[in-house]
């Protein structure tokens, strides 16, 4: 009995040696499975283009992502052009950013190169429940030479995430600073002008609001922050943010006369023909954007594409 | 103080042999302590360990599993909790609460529903084995809080088993051995310094001393 006793302390003594608590938190993916998730998403993306088929597209993409490559296949329908050509596969990523979880939903971010090698990509994954699979919600592109900023690592090797309501760290919450930021963008005289770097995506967006149209027309841009879901804490206490913004482009003809889109445009793909009274086109970016805690924000990367359009 | 040390040696080396020879003894040359074979129902798809049950099997544990109806299709998996628990949170099975050697097995029951999806089917298994009747498995536990899953995945209420688990430890008969060793060191040389000062053998050298100089004087 003595040496039952004995044996069994020895083993339930070693009953846990080494392993995490019960209720530790699971990280997102490890880098093998971003490495298959990538190359899962590159082969489905790749034989929904070849039709051009959005419900295959939606079994790899969701959110503003799915919305922006669906707009993409109808334009592609409308002026016969190769879908392919915006969309962009994938290499393998270099680094993975995977957040722990206590349960479902999980998301993580990847930065990779398209395999053209023109641009990096910072792609994030999500997944609704341990059912259903990783799908890509975004994908903004970022210069080849761009540094992404340190991470902060938490105790699982797990990246940890920004809560975007929380002002830790920052000058005030996440959430905040991007309706300031839209704000910024859709008006040349805005208040909040001064609390953001003037980065060259805020320059395009002045470019386009700037750009010459006919004479018989009226252009406006508006611009509406969605709440932020995915955040990284970085290492000096910052934020690296996941940003979804809409856009949407006004043009009012004003007096006799009419416009038409460029046939060959995105817009043109929507509204062919002639507009005489007024049209709206939906434009969906997904950009990333870096919070410092002793800086202004910046965006370091974007992706954009048309989702819809309508003139009368 | 010579002697204190060696009844203390002594001591220690008669708890290190019967530490040994338990150790030897219940693993074994091949490492393993073996729960033997034992009938198990589950209701619902089947059975689902709670993550502290398996801090018990470490670092390797082999399980063996027999269906009562050998045409019953098995499922038998290892992931990380959080997988585990989402899959299963609409689902009936029993949870296995604790586990012990040689057979402690306390459960629970959950109810439910059938199971969501064909388990094999899912990319989050770290370990995963499929079959018919019975099945075998040998896993060296990871460090993350993992649950072991045994379904019948064909949809049944009921799930009727003989289950076996072997923990392997290994190098444990080695270190009963060794222990053996030590404890025959430890009462070697603890007897030999047992023996108080100013005992029977060493008073008659002395008195045997003591008179052969009186002789010599």
């Amino acid at each position: 009995m003595a040496a039952v006793l004995v044996v069994s302390s020895l083993v339930t003594g070693c009953a846990g040696a080494g392993q995490s608590g019960v209720d530790s938190p699971k990280v997102a993916a490890t880098f093998a499975v971003a490495q298959t998730t990538v190359n899962l998403y590159n082969h489905g993306a790749q034989a929904a283009d070849a039709t051009r088929d959005a419900g295959a597209l939606a079994t790899v993409e969701s959110g503003s992502a799915l919305q922006i490559h669906q707009g993409l296949y109808e334009v592609a329908t409308t002026l016969d052009i190769d879908a392919q050509w915006a969309s962009g596969y994938f290499a393998l990523p270099d680094v993975v950013f995977a957040p722990a979880f206590d349960g479902y939903p999980m998301w993580f971010a990847a930065s990779t190169t398209d395999q053209g090698k023109q641009t990096k990509a910072l792609l994030l994954f999500t997944r609704q429940t341990s059912l259903t699979p990783w799908v890509l919600a975004a994908a903004p592109r970022l210069a080849v030479t761009t540094e992404l900023p340190a991470v902060a690592i938490g105790a699982e090797g797990n990246a940890v995430t920004a809560d975007p309501d929380d002002s830790v760290g920052l000058s005030g919450s996440v959430n905040q600073a991007l309706t300031r930021f839209a704000d910024v963008l859709g008006d040349v005289n805005s208040a909040y002008a001064e609390d953001f770097e003037d980065d060259a995506f805020i320059a395009s967006a002045r470019a386009m609001q700037s750009a010459s149209q006919p004479a018989n027309v009226v252009f406006s841009q508006t611009w509406q922050a969605e709440p932020v879901v995915f955040a990284l804490r970085l290492a000096d206490g910052g934020a690296l943010v996941f940003a979804t913004l809409r856009r949407i482009d006004h043009y009012t003809v004003v007096g006799k006369g009419v416009f038409a889109f460029d046939p060959q445009s995105a817009e043109g793909a929507f509204v062919p023909g002639k507009i005489r009274d007024s049209a709206e086109a939906a434009f969906v970016h997904q950009v990333v954007l870096v919070f410092a805690p002793d800086g202004k924000p910046h965006a370091i990367g974007q992706y954009d594409g048309i989702t819809g359009a309508r003139g009368t | 103080m010579r002697w204190a040390v060696g009844w203390l040696m002594v001591s220690l080396g008669a708890v290190a042999g019967i530490a040994g020879v338990g150790l030897a003894g219940v693993f074994g040359p091949d490492n393993a302590l073996s729960s033997g074979s034992h009938s198990v129902t589950a209701i619902g798809a089947g059975f689902v360990s709670a993550p502290a049950t398996m801090r018990f099997f470490t670092p390797t544990v082999e399980i063996q599993v027999t269906a009562a109806d050998e045409s019953r299709e098995l499922f038998l998996g290892v992931a990380h909790h959080v997988d585990v628990d989402d899959f299963m949170a609409d689902s009936a099975y029993t949870r296995v609460d604790r586990v012990g050697l040689p057979w402690t097995f306390e459960t629970t029951a959950v109810p439910g529903g059938p199971l969501p999806a064909d388990p094999a089917q899912l990319d989050w298994w770290l370990l995963k084995q499929s079959g018919t009747g019975s099945l075998q498995m040998r896993l060296p536990l990871p460090k993350a809080p993992v649950e072991l899953v045994l379904v019948d995945p064909s949809g049944h209420d009921r799930l009727d088993v003989r289950l076996q688990f072997e923990v392997v430890v290994r190098g444990a008969f080695y270190a009963g051995l060794g222990l053996m060793l030590l404890a025959l060191g430890l009462l070697t040389v603890g007897w030999a310094m047992r023996r108080r000062p100013g005992t029977t053998g060493d008073v008659y050298v002395r008195e045997r001393a003591a008179s052969a100089v009186r002789g010599a004087s």
